[in-house]
């Protein structure tokens, strides 16, 4: 605690390292709170969006006026090595989970309030997938429109797999982004919001591109960013506008 | 608007304590709050600006000023902004996205956010609720509630003390 009140003493000068400063914080806040006391809730709301979530959430101590701000951030991002400090551990088998979990539980605590955008970067081994799927389930009741998901931390670091079925349980997304994971073609549901996709990165397993596109009905954008060369027979597609292959070899 | 040719306007801005400053109208317009009083012919004669006391809007003019001599080079804008923000204090920040709000000037107030949530998140509960005036409305139990409910939600990867 005293290690606090040191950095105010040098930010006002007129402090004393003194445990009880009640009479001067009180005095001084009093002052302070007719200019910060202004602050509309959208300010606050623009200050939070701007923390790591999990800095965000905490500020939900502050006071009841607090309470519920950080729930109206809709533009989400949450990286491991924000939450963890440090790159996972290949070898440490339950991290990404628990990172999954942490998220699951957040997004349980934005039960009710929409979220816009939600961008994941956690390099997913040995993931659970019951937990990963809760995932896929909150965020189609959140009403998410653009997922980022960045399933590893480098080339090859990922063992996971991206089921193509779940995206018709987040019926509003627009737009996807997914790197570094596999993607087998097991697209038997339709997915007729989707406008958007980009892979990069991603294992394309044989017969998945036609997967999305047999069943994607609104797609007009798709973007591969590749490092194998893949037979494509797709150029048929009417509804589709724009192709774009970046670092094909 | 209506410039004399060759010269670039000037606006003639009051801050609430009676302090006057002159800008470049192309300066200026950076806010929207202005922009729309010039469009609308109102900016002749000085031009109030209530929210905003001497001490920010000269600040806030040294960045209009600064930002607009910048061309449409986002990085260097941001170089800018950044260097711009570095040596500010708290209090000067708070007064600077007050400010930002009331003028509608978006990239200031994004800046500012970010630079106020820098300094934020870093601190404890305490020294956030003490700089910002916040008084604690919880009673005990509920804000150990609050706090059960965040530790909750990150626990396992909690990997600091958010006291």
């Amino acid at each position: 605690m005293t290690f606090y009140f040191l950095e105010i003493t040098f930010a006002d000068n007129l402090l004393t390292l003194n445990e009880n400063c009640d009479y001067y914080y009180s005095s001084a806040a009093a002052e302070k709170k007719d200019i910060i006391s202004q602050l509309p809730d959208d300010i606050l709301i623009s200050i939070i969006a701007h923390m790591p979530v999990k800095c965000a959430v905490s500020t939900s101590v502050l006071s009841k006026r607090w309470r519920n701000l950080h729930r109206c951030v809709s533009d989400i991002a949450f990286d491991c090595r924000y939450l963890l400090g440090h790159q996972i551990d290949p070898y440490k088998l339950h991290e990404s989970n628990l990172i999954i979990e942490s998220v699951n539980r957040f997004l349980w605590l934005r039960s009710g309030s929409k979220i816009h955008s939600f961008r994941l970067s956690c390099c997913f081994y040995k993931l659970s997938i019951y937990q990963f799927n809760h995932c896929i389930y909150s965020l189609g009741r959140l009403g998410v429109e653009k997922l980022f998901l960045r399933c590893g931390c480098y080339l090859g670091s990922s063992d996971f797999s991206f089921s193509l079925d779940l995206l018709s349980e987040i019926p509003s997304l627009k737009y996807f982004e997914l790197s570094l994971c596999s993607l087998p073609p097991s697209l038997t549901k339709q997915c007729n919001s989707l406008q958007d996709l980009c892979l990069s990165y991603v294992n394309v397993c044989p017969g998945a591109i036609e997967c999305i596109l047999s069943k994607c009905s609104r797609l007009i954008s798709f973007r591969m960013v590749i490092s194998s060369r893949l037979s494509l027979r797709i150029l048929n597609w009417s509804s589709l506008y724009s192709i774009t292959y970046l670092n094909c070899r | 608007m209506a410039a004399e040719t060759g010269t670039p306007t000037t606006l003639t801005l009051k801050s609430n304590d009676d302090e006057l400053f002159s800008v470049a109208e192309s300066a200026a317009i950076l806010s929207v709050t202005i922009r729309n009083m010039v469009e609308d012919g109102c900016a002749g004669g000085v031009i109030p600006l209530d929210n905003v006391d001497g001490k920010t809007l000269a600040s806030v003019i040294t960045y209009m000023n600064g930002i607009s001599a910048i061309p449409a080079d986002e990085e260097k804008k941001k170089s800018y902004r950044d260097k711009f923000l570095s040596d500010k204090d708290f209090e000067t920040l708070a007064d600077m996205v007050l400010a930002a709000n009331y003028l509608n000037m978006s990239c200031l107030m994004d800046a500012v956010s970010a630079k106020i949530a820098q300094v934020m998140e870093k601190k404890s509960v305490g020294w956030v609720r003490r700089k910002f005036g916040i008084e604690n409305d919880y009673t005990p139990e509920e804000e150990a509630a609050v706090k059960e409910e965040h530790k909750w939600t990150f626990e396992g990867v909690e990997t600091d003390d958010d006291n």
